[in-house]
């Protein structure tokens, strides 16, 4: 008796570690993926969206644009060869599209891309056609689309001459998502909250500057989901007099304040 | 008793069994996708010291919480430490310090390594050019964990003589050497090179796509794979003088490919 209690003990253990491996296993990878910023502006930029099989199975994708309100704007399906990646400008396919991208070419959203079968990585290249404009050139890699409830700006600037952007999309298809947007002094002092609501596959732009009424600082951003949904997103800074633009993916957490 | 038990291995087994597709559509409460780039050891893969050309910055954010002491480790490209600091991180603040200026001004090429006593913390590398002219060569990047994996994928690379594009490696293991081998392929999946490198602990290696190809001018992907044991981590950077940009991006963490070697 004591003997099958420890059996069962063990492989009480063996099968939380396997449960566990299971969760944990993908990292930067997945078989949904999010572009948490895309800008379609074909006269002054060039975009590209890199997809990777990793796992060789060929999977089929389909990539759709959402504009910033969650619209559908465009919606492909490619074949990725075993091993093999897809680099392309989807502007390039947006004119075959209607939803009204005929009409208006200019607008900024987001890229969900869908794997049917193995898991996938992403990344977004944004180049600038006017040689004068390329210091704003940058490459994000794509977030994870399942998506995370707490996410962390690690620095933030608030200025007028600074034109940062917290970027959070709404990794959720079919509901919209409620955020907290909390900024914190760089030695932890609570200096501002802003609440958003994200519609469906939509994306949200904050400007710390805009959010914390002209304060002129630097500090940390907890972006945290109020109830049920799930978020990814990016941080773009971009000077103009200062000639720079970088941008970085939010750190997906869980636990956090 | 023994059917509960029974039971809970079954339910157990059975979510443990349930396909990745099936988790993506079904997924659990709660569920999410897993932590990255946050730890308790943390690596900043590449690291230039150089006071008249740049001003650097490393941020260290306690999201957590606690308060924790960081250490943070410079090494030099072979592994040797060069420099060693403590900070006490403010509850839920932030340092943000320039690591040149612990080095006696001295230009530098190497890693940083963060460990964290007391809890988990994220970092991030800002990279910013003194010259108001080469200021569209500013870049930050977020810091890697430090447990590192055993395949990368540098999902796009550029090999261009006009292009200064590297491939940064590095070793997080104190104690091992490690070996990995670098296989880059054409776009379309025709494999190009394959080359075994050596890293040593803490150490750090740069390839340039261009050089390791024989002059190949080509766009692709490379893989970047542990043989034998151990792990890395890694960074992808890409600059053009005549277009006069620089980008960088974090390797992305892949699962083991079968090789054949």
């Amino acid at each position: 008796m004591r003997k099958s209690s420890k059996a069962f003990t063990s492989i009480l253990v063996a099968a939380a570690a396997l449960l566990l491996c299971t969760v944990q296993l993908d990292a930067q990878v997945g078989q949904n993926l999010v572009i948490n910023r895309f800008v379609s502006d074909p006269d002054n930029i060039e975009t590209h969206v890199v997809i990777s099989d990793v796992d060789g199975v060929g999977p089929n994708l389909k990539i759709t644009i959402y504009n910033e309100e969650g619209r559908l704007v465009y919606e492909r399906y490619e074949t990725l060869n075993a091993f093999g990646k897809i680099n392309y400008d989807p502007l390039t396919y947006l004119n075959a599209y209607q939803h009204g991208y005929n009409q208006d070419p200019k607008f900024s959203g987001t890229v969900r891309i869908e794997s049917d079968g193995g898991n996938i990585a992403g990344q977004y290249w944004e180049k600038y056609r006017n040689e004068e404009q390329s210091y704003l050139n940058i490459a994000v890699p794509a977030a994870d689309g399942k998506g995370y409830d707490k996410l962390v700006c690690q620095h933030f600037v608030s200025d007028k001459s600074v034109k940062s952007q917290i970027i959070v999309a709404n990794a959720e298809m079919a509901r919209p998502t409620t955020i907290d947007v909390k900024f914190y002094s760089d030695n932890g002092g609570l200096v501002g909250v802003e609440k958003r609501v994200i519609p469906a596959n939509g994306v949200v732009s904050i400007n710390p500057y805009k959010s914390l009424k002209g304060v002129q600082m630097t500090g940390t951003a907890y972006i945290v989901v109020v109830g049920a949904g799930k978020i990814t997103g990016e941080y773009w800074q971009a000077s103009e007099p200062e000639k720079y633009q970088v941008a970085l993916p939010l750190e997906g957490v869980t636990k956090i304040r | 008793m023994q059917q509960m038990h029974r039971r809970i291995i079954a339910i157990m087994f059975a979510i443990a069994c349930v396909s990745h597709g099936a988790r993506a559509q079904f997924a659990f409460e709660g569920e999410h996708a897993p932590q990255l780039r946050v730890g308790d050891q943390l690596v900043v893969n590449y690291f230039e010291a150089d006071p008249e050309m740049f001003e650097t910055h490393l941020v260290i954010t306690d999201h957590e919480g606690t308060g924790s002491v960081v250490n943070v480790l410079l090494y030099d490209m072979d592994g040797t430490l060069v420099d060693d600091q403590s900070y006490f991180l403010p509850i839920f603040g932030k340092v943000n310090y320039n690591p040149a200026d612990h080095i006696g001004g001295r230009r530098f090429k190497g890693t940083i390594r963060i460990y964290s006593d007391g809890g988990n913390v994220s970092a991030q590398y800002w990279q910013f050019y003194r010259d108001p002219l080469r200021s569209a060569f500013n870049t930050a990047i977020p810091a890697s964990d430090a447990h590192g994996a055993a395949a990368l994928l540098c999902q796009h690379f550029v090999a261009a003589p006009d292009i200064d594009a590297r491939l940064v490696l590095v070793n997080p293991a104190a104690d091992s050497a490690v070996t990995v081998a670098v296989t880059f392929y054409l776009d379309h999946g025709k494999q190009l090179t394959r080359d075994k490198h050596v890293i040593p602990p803490n150490g750090m290696i740069e390839l340039n796509p261009y050089t390791e190809n024989e002059g190949l001018i080509k766009t692709g992907l490379a893989y970047c794979e542990v043989v034998g044991e151990g792990a890395i981590v890694g960074e992808y950077w890409q600059a053009s003088p005549a277009e006069d940009y620089q980008v960088s991006l974090p390797l992305d963490i892949i699962p083991v490919r079968q090789k054949h070697w």
